[in-house]
């Protein structure tokens, strides 16, 4: 059984782990391409005062200042503190989502209830190969970096690096534990990742409060950030502390508990499973009321087209995932802003060498050094376009395959209404959206600067966040248009992200080698120089760039309009 | 409870809530060995909170479970039990990332019971074993759930709307298999809305409404509780006050043509003395008398039309 359950379970999270050992093996190879040498390492560890840098680094830069600012500084700093730091909490609340409300919401459960297996084996089966999976993951990513090492010719530290791993292997269970709980209370994996992330992004903003006011400190024992934080075993080579207990403690108690309440309730949703107590008030009833109410929007979209409001309905998840993440990415641009001459050179030399960041600066290098304004603009507009661009991928490919996915297709192309009405009110749920989502960054942007003191420049923030706006309804236009090119619906997805994924690695190839400067006039990113339309105002250049952004908009418009007309799995 | 080793399944006054809503309640049952057993009822009347209750897969507020001849307080404490149980969920999606042989090899390996059937199911529901789960069709993954719940030849089959998405052809021949389980002296508890395929198959039926059972018997004495019907021909017209008779339940007029009046009469279940009817209805001049079969789907629907108090009423 165990052997079926093995496979089972790889094969319904496989690429989960595929992904993380991609990411994890991407990263240090990542970290080597964007080594800005020594200099570049001096400037990152200048800019400690900043409180962006204190979320992932905390006070253990102050002690390295004079240590070798080599690539192993550099990759422990960028791989274990920032990306693996968060990487692995991620993979952790995501596989326990994964499990048994999948499991429960299927009937598969059921057919395991009925075989002559203890319940809660269901529950162990999950938890133990999880557990092997992520062990075998984690020792595959510290053989990588081993070579990784080896091939670089730098110096690797065994033990540190094994702490590191042992620390992350921990916070993944950590989370995974939440998620795990959360999700099988409720049969509901969304809800269980929901808290899990909360819980996630609730450390960062213990992290950030306290980098604001140092006053706060004690906070940090209500942050489990704190107890799975790397630094000090990777840095100054400490054993991996005791506190690392209280995680772990946690965890087993969470999943005691997970298993516990699995063997006790029924696999139902939390509010079914509330036995009895409104039964004598209410007095039997059998039928089962919906008491959910329509959201405001939901009920005005639907008086616009009920196509729109369903399509709100369906990325509203996704749509405050992105809210969510553009308050993090306001709250961390003015929480990383430099303060003073110092810290503004620091950010040059940091951005002059480092190609990736090259790559969002744009070669607008001077801008920097001419106003402090200069290192506001490229990192809030530099990287703002990383969310949109996903969020772009994402709503694409759902607007493409959703209704196939979902098996929801011949409901609607039963109903009366045709194929480019269908587009369009859809997209018109979308540009919403993406309106509601620009709205809230001018509000708060604006607000961030008048806290730190800046208000120059504001008309053309407001012409870039509209730009973002029309390159992001550009960029989604085009992907469904490529998306309906493509005649067998299973491949519309991947060749959807194979596109965005060539559209990224083109607008950053050119700034490792001018040779490859061609490659980026491919790329619908390099019409998207934000930085430059707002640091230097509205210029000829620009509206070529809008220019180009138009035509492939009306293109890929027309495109759709002509191929929904013809088939109906153009939809 | 007194156990009765005749019977495969006993319940006795299970009572099921969903917080404050009603599955089932006080609902008992009793199954023999080697039966057909048909559990009727509508979209929600309970039928699938009973099989789970039965499994164990939902936990009962209340009542009495056993199996095989065993009280079952906890399902852990006899799970070898289900070894002897074949079960086919109601709704159910397969793994995705499974074929059909793949998936049907994962629920061989949750039993030690080894699939003897499992050729034989596959050849005659015609399934291919080789085709991936993502593409297949409703009809296909109800084949695949009928096939795990039955390829260990259980003593006990537990089917929760095994025809649902089924064709016509593999309908025929799931009864085919289910007539042969018991003629070996397998027992088939299935839930169905589907009135024909119960009549045709089940021994016994018993059907349930709003959680309640509201009646429980032989197939074959169904008929005997289904209101009589008339088909009569008058050569005058019937007046609407003939239904004041205690004989007479209802009248529908089917024709009125050329001095011909046909109706259907429905007499009262309590009253159905033919020749008191006669009497009364000789003085409309009967020209034509036709007494039709009555079937498992007019009880049904009999059922499900009247009132739910008066059914317990006519049950006790």
């Amino acid at each position: 059984m165990w052997i079926s359950s093995f496979k089972l379970i790889w094969r319904q999270t496989k690429y989960t782990y595929l992904l993380l050992l991609f990411i994890g093996v991407a990263g240090s190879w990542l970290c080597y391409f964007t080594y800005p040498g020594e200099e570049g390492v001096r400037g990152f560890l200048g800019m400690e005062d900043t409180p962006f840098m204190e979320i992932f680094f905390g006070d253990i830069l102050d002690s390295l200042n004079s240590g070798d600012p080599g690539l192993y500084l550099y990759f422990v700093l960028l791989y274990f503190m920032a990306y693996a730091a968060i990487l692995f909490p991620f993979i952790g609340l995501w596989l326990g989502g994964a499990g048994i409300s999948e499991e429960i919401q299927s009937s598969m459960s059921d057919i395991f209830f009925a075989s002559p297996q203890k319940k809660h084996n269901l529950l162990h089966r999950h938890l133990i190969i999880h557990a092997i999976l992520l062990t075998l993951v984690v020792s595959v990513l510290y053989i990588q970096i081993h070579i990784f090492f080896e091939l670089t010719g730098s110096s690797f530290n065994y033990s540190r690096i094994l702490n590191a791993f042992a620390i992350l292997w921990v916070s993944s269970i950590f989370f995974f534990s939440i998620s795990f709980l959360i999700s099988t209370l409720t049969v509901r994996n969304d809800i269980g990742r929901g808290v899990a992330g909360l819980v996630l992004l609730g450390g960062y903003l213990i992290q950030m409060l306290i980098s604001f006011n140092p006053s706060l400190s004690d906070l940090k024992y209500l942050n489990p950030l704190f107890y799975t934080e790397t630094t000090s075993s990777l840095l100054l080579g400490d054993p991996i502390q005791s506190e690392i207990i209280i995680p772990l403690v946690i965890s087993i108690s969470f999943l005691a508990l997970t298993v516990i309440i699995f063997r006790i309730r029924d696999p139902l949703p939390l509010d079914l499973n509330i036995k009895r107590r409104f039964r004598n008030k209410i007095g039997n009833e059998n039928k089962f009321k919906s008491e959910t109410k329509d959201g405001i929007i939901y009920t005005l979209l639907k008086r616009i087209s009920p196509i729109t409001a369903e399509q709100w309905a369906a990325d509203k998840l996704i749509f405050l995932i992105f809210f969510g993440l553009s308050i993090f990415s306001i709250l961390s641009i003015i929480g990383g802003f430099p303060q003073g001459e110092e810290g503004m050179n620091q950010l040059v030399t940091l951005y002059q060498n480092n190609p990736i960041a090259k790559s969002i600066m744009r070669d607008h290098n001077d801008l920097i050094t001419s106003d402090s304004l200069g290192a506001i603009y490229p990192q809030f507009y530099g990287y703002s376009w990383i969310y949109f661009f996903f969020l772009v991928i994402i709503a694409a490919g759902r607007i493409i395959t959703r209704d196939l996915d979902g098996k929801t297709l011949d409901l609607i192309m039963g109903c009366p209404i045709n194929s480019q009405r269908k587009i369009f009110y859809r997209v018109i749920a979308i540009i919403l959206q993406v309106t509601f989502i620009a709205a809230f960054m001018i509000i708060s942007l604006i607000g961030g600067e008048i806290i730190l003191g800046i208000q120059s420049k504001i008309p053309e923030q407001l012409l870039a966040i509209l730009v973002i706006s029309f390159v992001y309804l550009s960029l989604l236009t085009c992907m469904i248009a490529i998306g309906i090119a493509i005649p067998k619906p299973r491949f519309r997805k991947p060749v959807i992200y194979g596109f965005a994924g060539i559209t990224i690695i083109f607008s950053i190839l050119p700034y490792f080698s001018k040779d490859l400067l061609l490659l980026q006039y491919f790329s619908l990113l390099y019409y998207l120089d934000l930085v430059g339309l707002v640091a230097y105002s509205y210029s000829f250049e620009y509206l070529n760039h809008l220019f180009v952004l138009v035509g492939v908009f009306a293109i890929s418009v027309l495109f759709i309009w002509n191929r929904s007309e013809k088939s109906i799995h153009a939809w | 409870m007194e156990l009765n080793n005749n019977f495969v399944i006993e319940l006795e006054n299970l009572t099921k809530y969903y917080g404050k809503y009603r599955g089932i309640e006080n609902l008992s049952l009793q199954i023999k060995k080697g039966t057909i057993y048909g559990f009727l009822g509508p979209n929600g009347a309970g039928k699938t909170t009973t099989l789970r209750c039965l499994l164990g897969i939902l936990h009962p507020n209340s009542g009495n479970i056993s199996v095989f001849g065993e009280k079952i307080d906890r399902w852990e404490a006899n799970i070898d039990l289900k070894e002897k149980i074949g079960y086919l969920p109601g709704e159910f999606e397969l793994y995705r990332h499974f074929t059909v042989k793949q998936i049907l090899d994962y629920f061989e390996s949750l039993r030690k019971r080894p699939a003897v059937l499992r050729e034989k199911l596959i050849t005659e529901l015609d399934l291919d074993e080789s085709r991936s789960v993502s593409q297949l069709s409703k009809g296909n993954k109800q084949k695949v759930g009928l096939v795990q719940a039955l390829m260990h030849n259980p003593d006990l089959v537990i089917l929760d709307e095994p025809t649902s998405g089924l064709d016509p052809l593999i309908q025929h021949r799931l009864y085919l298999i289910l007539k042969e389980l018991r003629k070996s002296g397998r027992t088939i508890f299935f839930s169905s809305h589907n009135l024909s395929e119960v009549q045709k198959i089940a021994d016994e039926v018993a059907i349930i409404k709003d959680g309640f059972l509201v009646s429980h018997d032989r197939i074959a004495d169904l008929s005997l509780k289904v209101q009589q019907k008339l088909n009569i021909t008058t050569k005058i017209p019937i007046p609407a006050t003939i239904c004041e008779s205690p004989l007479i339940n209802r009248y529908d007029q089917i024709y009125s043509m050329n001095g011909d009046h046909r109706y259907q009469i429905w007499l009262h279940r309590q009253n159905q003395n033919l020749s008191k009817v006669f009497g009364l209805l000789e003085e409309f001049q009967l020209l034509d008398v036709a007494l039709p079969e009555s079937s498992v789907e007019e009880y049904f629907i009999q059922y499900y039309s009247e009132n739910k108090e008066e059914h317990r009423d006519v049950d006790k």
